[in-house]
């Protein structure tokens, strides 16, 4: 089996906080967020997609200090990065490839070098462990909460990212750790620097409303230390195991004379407590397990991702065993893939193909996807992978399963979308139905450049008796409005196609242009 | 003393400037001209008489460097309005014209015969050209097939004739391209077809395409065929009689980023209009611009 996976995000991860503080890292240059990358050497570093700048990945959050980082929405690298894991299968990324062979199913090749992330020495060195030491959330995998990953020895992990947290109480946090008393400093020390297990240990971890003692986020795994404080608290404690407990985590408690005393036998329940846990957290269902998909009735199939967090969830490898190549691409059509080659072709994510807001998406997206349709065979099953199947566009791949999946109803689907778009572009005046003029500034300051459209405006509304059937936007601010240490705002003109007074028009503009040095772009590809 | 109005390819105030030659040269002529320190590529717009010039001549500074070689009334037309219809400065818009013209080496420039050319004036038309003219499009799972069609319709004209097709992407161009040679009908064909290669890169087989396309022999009627994306727009075509554009609704056609921005599925109309040439779409699925102007009958479906 040859299985293509789809994923339209580029690198690791496309965000990266802190968690104490929810500080999100961003271009110093620009309004971008930075996107996580791995390089050769395995370290991580973070790049701005707008002005190509590169950071070392942060040791600790620029704002308060704390360590505690994550990186999440998971890109094309963290899936190749999570299928190697995985199936421990070779995962070529077509989107680095140059060139590919077409051919027969049996004999598609790769001319180029594949770009393979980890040679099978290097699968012992698990990518989930150094995403641990280098503070990156190891179980945040596909962006949403709720995921639930393998690594080495234990099947499953608990999403503790998913658990509430309340950040007025970090401070009280901090003090608590700064003052903790005899018993918990033993048991800190006992544990923490020893390592005997592989497990990060947090103390006074904030879960809630409530500050537990140690905790182990990766197994959800709790050690209270119940001193004479805790005696006196009964029903609050009760409460608070009670709401714990409800959030699925396992409630270890120790009295703190054992502690200063017996730290050995403590050391026992300890490992002992540890190894139930993950023991336990092995019989849960593992994402390889069955799970409910919808429309699976012939060779297409919208899996619902109902824990909006799993990648390979559900079913949507049908038979490792059986699995001989797995591809992954940025694309979701490509010319140079021979897509009838591909046994699956599994679209990760597939909400995010109608991501973004411009008007172009739509049609491109279509019509890549109705050409994939067109391209595959009968035996290759398609399948969406998404945690929104409400979408229209879901409803309607559903519904052409279910008609026919001849080539008719392929271009039937695509010709009804085409109506539907022909209908929204006329109604705003879109290309093919009017010009877009797009005008933008690039100020090194954004007053200047919002100022400078202000005037452009008001000379424009001058004009407006000259240049009939002429319509503008007022100025707006552009998607990312501090781009390379510019500020941008835009002004959208729309006119007829064959427009009677375009000299005028063009010169007036031309002009303006010239005087407050303004991009002009007919018909760009991006409006914002 | 000759003066000539330049237009140079690099943004200024003033659009042209005014130059000096000891020679006399043609409109459309390359020459290479230096503006505040720096030479920077032009063209020549037209011949300036004496007497009409109001300011110091002694001011004036001489041409730099003369090249044998004239952009034709064509591409100079379309050079003009390109820049007219899309909005972007003229000056600018001369880049890309010039782009493929560096690949050209100077032992090449110093063999071209000047005979080659002849001079013509700036076409002046002002008016938005976009979409106005009648286009063929042509709709099939097999793109290959298409333009082996238009191919074979192309080569039944007994004059020079250069075929231009153009891609969204380089990636996508090569495919085609394989597939078409490949094909058996084209191997029958081989002889009477030239072959070339444009995706705006500087390798063997640009170079190769820039100097067949400038140092064209008029009584060769092998049929030019030139597989290009959105860079091939620029070319300096002599014999363009046909254009071509795969019609993909991919956002590649559109020129974001550089200092000219168009859509090249705008700018064909602008090319076929400039060069009189057919101009047909061939896609897949048809574009929602298809879509829209078929009804309109300003393009038709091309039954085969």
């Amino acid at each position: 089996m040859k299985i293509l996976f789809i994923h339209c995000r580029r690198g690791l991860y496309q965000l990266t906080k802190c968690k104490a503080c929810g500080h999100t890292f961003e271009c110093k240059n620009c309004d971008a967020k930075l996107v996580t990358y791995r390089q050769f050497d395995r370290t991580l570093e973070l790049v701005c997609h707008q002005c190509q700048t590169y950071y070392k990945y942060p040791n600790q959050c620029p704002e308060c200090k704390s360590t505690e980082l994550y990186s999440r929405f998971g890109g094309i690298e963290e899936l190749v990065e999570i299928l190697q894991r995985e199936t421990e299968l070779t995962t070529v990324r077509l989107d680095k490839t140059e060139k590919v062979a077409i051919g027969k199913e049996s004999d598609i090749k790769i001319k180029t070098k594949p770009s393979v992330y980890f040679s099978e020495t290097d699968v012992t060195n698990s990518p989930l462990e150094s995403q641990v030491q280098s503070g990156l959330a190891p179980d945040d995998q596909w962006g949403t909460t709720g995921c639930q990953t393998q690594s080495d020895g234990v099947d499953n992990k608990f999403d503790y990212l998913k658990l509430p947290r309340n950040k007025a109480l970090i401070e009280r946090a901090k003090e608590l750790r700064q003052v903790g008393n005899l018993s918990e400093v033993l048991f800190w020390q006992a544990f923490n620097q020893k390592k005997i297990f592989q497990w990060d240990l947090d103390r006074q971890a904030i879960i809630g409303n409530y500050i537990v003692d140690f905790f182990i986020p990766e197994l959800g795994l709790v050690f209270e230390i119940d001193g004479e404080s805790h005696d006196l608290k009964g029903k609050y404690d009760e409460v608070r195991e009670k709401y714990l407990l409800e959030l699925g985590l396992e409630i270890v408690r120790f009295n703190d004379k054992d502690i200063k005393k017996k730290i050995n036998s403590v050391e026992e329940m300890v490992v002992s407590a540890i190894n139930q846990r993950v023991n336990y957290l092995k019989s849960t269902p593992s994402r390889f397990a069955i799970h409910p998909s919808r429309g699976e009735l012939k060779n297409i199939c919208i899996s619902d991702r109902q824990d909006k967090g799993a990648l390979v969830n559900g079913n949507l490898i049908d038979d490792i065993e059986k699995t001989d190549q797995i591809f992954v691409h940025t694309r979701i059509f490509d010319p140079a893939i021979p897509y009838s080659a591909f046994d699956q072709i599994i679209f990760v994510q597939a909400e995010n193909l109608l991501a973004s807001a411009d008007y172009l998406v739509a049609e491109e997206m279509m019509k890549s996807l109705a050409e994939v349709l067109l391209q595959v065979n009968e035996k290759t099953k398609l399948i969406f992978d998404t945690n929104s199947v409400e979408l229209e566009m879901f409803q309607e791949l559903a519904k052409l399963h279910f008609e026919n999946s001849e080539n008719i109803s392929v271009y039937r689907w695509y010709l009804d979308f085409l109506e539907k778009e022909k209908l929204n572009r006329g109604k705003f005046g879109f290309p093919p139905f009017k010009n877009l003029l797009l005008l933008t500034t690039q100020e090194k300051s954004s007053i200047n450049s919002l100022d400078k459209l202000k005037i452009v405006n008001d000379y424009l509304v001058s004009l407006k008796a000259d240049l009939p059937e002429v319509s503008w936007s007022s100025p707006y601010p552009a998607k990312f409005l501090k781009r390379r240490n510019m500020y941008s705002h835009h002004i959208l003109i729309r006119y007829p196609r064959q427009y009677e007074y375009f000299n005028l028009l063009r010169k007036q503009i031309t002009q303006l242009g010239d005087l407050y040095n303004l991009q002009l772009r007919l018909n760009p590809r991006h409006l914002f | 003393m000759y003066y000539y109005q330049i237009l140079p390819a690099r943004k200024i105030p003033q659009v042209y400037l005014t130059y000096s030659s000891e020679f006399e040269l043609g409109i459309g002529q390359l020459v290479e001209i230096n503006i505040r320190g720096g030479l920077t590529q032009a063209i020549i717009i037209r011949e300036i008489r004496e007497v009409k010039i109001e300011f110091d001549k002694s001011k004036i500074k001489p041409i730099s460097q003369v090249y044998n070689f004239k952009f034709n009334q064509n591409t100079l037309g379309f050079l003009k309005i390109f820049s007219q219809n899309t909005f972007n400065s003229i000056n600018l818009s001369l880049s890309p014209f010039l782009q493929p013209l560096k690949l050209i080496t100077q032992k090449q420039w110093k063999s071209l015969s000047e005979s080659n050319y002849e001079s013509h004036v700036l076409a002046d038309s002002e008016k938005s050209e976009l979409p106005v003219q009648k286009t063929d499009f042509l709709l099939d799972i097999s793109v290959t097939l298409r333009i082996m069609y238009i191919i074979r319709s192309a080569i039944n004209i007994e004059t020079p004739n250069t075929l231009l097709i153009i891609f969204p992407e380089k990636k996508y161009l090569n495919k085609i391209l394989e597939e078409v040679i490949s094909h058996p009908e084209f191997i029958k064909l081989k002889n009477k077809v030239e072959i070339y290669n444009y995706a705006g890169d500087v390798n063997k087989k640009s170079k190769e395409t820039i100097w067949n396309l400038i140092n064209t022999d008029q009584t060769d009627l092998k049929l030019k065929i030139i597989f290009a994306t959105r860079a091939g727009l620029f070319l300096p075509f002599q014999n363009l009689k046909e254009v071509v554009l795969v019609d993909e609704a991919n956002s590649m056609h559109i020129q974001d980023q550089n200092s000219i921005y168009f859509d090249s599925r705008d700018a064909v109309f602008l090319l076929a209009k400039a060069h009189q040439a057919n101009l047909s779409f061939v896609s897949t699925l048809p574009s929602i611009r298809l879509y829209k102007f078929y009804p309109e009958n300003i393009m038709n479906q091309l039954r085969i």
